[in-house]
Order: structure tokens, then sequence, then C-alpha cells
């Protein structure tokens, strides 16, 4: 059983043409279902909530990145898969999954092929591909193991679940940074987009540009000040991060062209 | 040493791997199942099950234990190879060396005793994280030196520095 949730911008008139067609091709592909709708009274954790208890087993996205985010957010602890349909931007998340955009996503959900993921947790809150941590004064602390802080300023932290395509962050033994199935999450210390030009990138070496690659399953991340945090294309502040991975805790409807092998 | 592979790590059974690069510290004791490459600060303990390099301009401040280790840069600590350790002409290692097989490139520098032979058992125990929570321990249990290649007399006062090379004998 499908349950289609729709996010707020879809009401745009802009939207609507590939709305129709999306909708005409699920009713060929006989995988139509109910819908509910992201409002400012509503929310994902609710409408997931509701559904699963009523017997839905499979939640599909409609919209962007933002959109998954927020859904993914609200999984709790329903046990469904998850499927997309893209549409609008950015749709990063879906196109590392393998699935394009519009209407051709709606052939990859019929096919149904399904991959069990890990998901990120930060603070309690599930997320699916990547946290970005603005650096300058942010030290990460593994299991309280060793602590990994950045000497330069310019450099930000991003906790890696799934990668982006065109990401692929593969070190000389062949481990690739970003891999949703390997049970780890992947800490990336990288020069700040930008940071390498100007007067002070006349005197950088070439090795200022590699990023560290800091595979863990358990974290934290302090700073004397609040750190703001970008997950999932969601911004928010806190004082600290508890960050940890949950292997396999997600089985996501994936296209060919996902950025992971099975 | 470094095997390229392009399938995904789970289907390689692919331990994860590290890098630290130059703009990096790490404090504390880190231990990896994978390769490691070191291009920036360590202090504390550094283990690894398998490979390591140290790029020129790494510093290590910390005992280090790796299956094979490749080193260009800096280490003050112990390191201890249990199977092939090779010195690139910019290492400069202050602490005890003990390995299998021992490889000096020249201008290497090593400032403490070298342990090697052809027989270097190392039986290095990782235990699993201790009760009070707070990290890895390494234990070396057991080395045993069978047949060490270089005898050199020594010289009463005099700080034994070796350095294995084919070509100063």
């Amino acid at each position: 059983m499908y349950y289609y949730i729709y996010d707020t911008f879809l009401t745009d008139k802009k939207h609507e043409r590939t709305i129709a067609e999306i909708e005409t091709r699920l009713t060929d592909l006989g995988i139509t279902g109910k819908i509910g709708r992201l409002t400012a009274f509503t929310n994902a954790k609710g409408l997931i909530r509701d559904e699963s208890k009523r017997g839905a087993q499979t939640i599909v996205v409609v919209g962007n990145d933002e959109t998954m985010a927020k859904v993914v957010e609200g999984l709790g602890d329903a046990k469904v898969t998850l499927g997309i349909i893209p549409v609008g931007t950015p749709t990063s998340i879906a196109n590392a999954l393998g699935i394009p955009d519009g209407v051709d996503a709606c052939d990859i959900l019929s096919k149904r092929v399904t991959q069990k993921i890990d998901l990120g947790v930060v603070n309690g809150r599930y997320f699916l591909s990547h946290l970005r941590i603005p650096g300058g004064n942010v030290s990460l602390e593994s299991d309280g193991k060793y602590r990994v802080t950045a000497l330069s300023p310019d450099c930000d932290i991003v906790i890696s679940n799934l990668r982006g395509t065109g990401e692929r962050q593969e070190t000389q033994g062949g481990y690739c940074a970003g891999d949703p199935m390997d049970g780890w999450l992947d800490a990336l210390i990288e020069p700040r987009p930008g940071s390498m030009g100007g007067f002070r990138g006349l005197f950088r070496n070439r090795h200022d540009s590699v990023a560290s690659v800091i595979p863990f399953r358990k974290a934290s991340v302090t700073s004397p000040e609040p750190i703001s945090v970008i997950a999932d294309g969601k911004a928010f502040t806190n004082d600290s991060l508890s960050i940890e991975i949950v292997p396999d805790r997600l089985r996501v409807i994936t296209g060919r062209e996902r950025v992971f092998a099975a | 040493m470094f095997q390229k592979n392009p399938m995904s790590n789970r289907e390689n059974g692919h331990e994860p791997e590290t890098i630290i690069a130059a703009s990096v510290k790490v404090e504390g004791d880190f231990a990896s199942q994978g390769n490691v490459l070191i291009e920036g600060v360590v202090e504390g303990s550094l283990k690894t099950e398998s490979d390591l390099r140290v790029g020129e301009r790494a510093r290590i401040a910390a005992d280090v234990s790796a299956q094979n280790a490749v080193i260009a840069g800096e280490i003050r600590g112990n390191l201890t190879v249990s199977e092939r350790l090779e010195l690139e002409s910019t290492a400069r290692v202050h602490g005890d060396v003990k390995t299998k097989v021992l490889i000096v490139a020249s201008g290497a520098t090593i400032n403490g005793r070298v342990s090697m032979g052809s027989e270097v058992e190392a039986k290095v125990t990782a235990k699993a994280e201790d009760r009070s929570g707070k990290g890895l321990r390494v234990a070396a249990e057991k080395l045993r030196v069978a047949e060490p290649v270089e005898k050199e007399p020594a010289m009463a006062g005099e700080e034994k520095v070796k350095t294995v090379n084919p070509f100063f004998r």
C-alpha cells in the first residue's frame, strides 16, 4: 500500500503540469495511493505515524531534498519502505539514490528495487545524506578515544552517510567515503569552497586542498560557540552535537544509477 | 601497498580507510583496522592492523604500530611494524624501531634501537574498550628476535645507533 507525501511548494502553478503527469503515470502503473500534504499544521512525523498504523508499507516522498529531510527526520520507529519522486530543486539525494527527476521516477518506483541503507542520527534526529558543519573552532571527538581538530579556520566538517553524484571520495586503497551500506559515517574535513582562491591561495600548497577522511560510528562535535549545522539541507543550531550511525535502518527504493553498489 | 578496487566497501569487505590531511590534528588513542595515511599531526598513540603511510609533512608524537609502513615524515615515539617497514629519505624516527623487514633510503634518520630479524614475532593485542570507557589500549604481549641481521660490538658509553643499509658494512 502506497502513501504519497506532497510538499507544500507543489501547490505552485509551475509544478501543476509535472504533478498531473506523475499522477497519470502512477495510475497507468497501478501504484496509486492515498495522498498526504505537508502544511503548516501537519508534519511528516504525524502523517507517517498515522498511515503506517493504517497499513501503509511504502511512503513516497514527492518533492525535493528538503522534503526528503523532513520525512526522514519524522520516521521515528516506523518500519516502512521509502521511495521518492523528485520534483523541484535541489534533488541531489534522489539522484544519489539513482532516481531521475519527474515522471521517469514513477517507473523506478514500480520496479521496487530496494536496498537497506544506514541512517545517521544527530542529537536524536535522523539524517540520510550528510551534515555540514562550518569549521573554525570546532573539534570532533570519536567515542572518547581521540579528538580531531582542523588547524585551519577555512575548513568545513562534512559528516557523510550518502555521497552525492560526482562526489566520489576514494582513498588509494579503494575505500569510498559516503557509502550508505557500510555501517560507517565518514567525517570529511575539507577546505571551504572558495577558500583556496585570492591572495592566500597563492601561498597554499597543493596538499592543503586534500580532504581528510575519518570513518567513525559514534562521535561528538564540540565548540566554545553555538554550532550551526545543515542536515540534509535543513539548518539548525546547537551547543554540541552527538552523532552516530544506525546501520541498515531504512529500506529505500533505488535506481540503477545510484552512487553505491548493492 | 594500497590496492585500487572499484567495488563497494561492503562487497570488498573493505575496512574503512583513514586520511589525516596536512591541516588536521589528531590527539588521543587512534586505532583503525584499515589503511591509514597521515599528512598532518598526531599526538598520543597510533595503531592500525593494516598499512600505514606517513607523509613528508607529517609530525607524529606517538607510539606507532602497523602491519606494513612507509615513513617519509617525522615520528617521535616507538615504531612497531609486524611485517615490512620502509623509511624514505626524508624520514626521521626518534624512538625504537621493531620490524621484520627494514628498508632504509639514504638520508633517513633513526635515533633509537632497531630490532629485527628473520623471525620477529610481535603479538599485539587490542583490548576492547575498557570498562572505564577511556579507549583502546595496545599491549605488546610478546616480542622475540630470533636472529639479528647485524651484530655490532657495543662500546661503553656509546648510544646504540644502528641503521641497516647494505651499502655501508
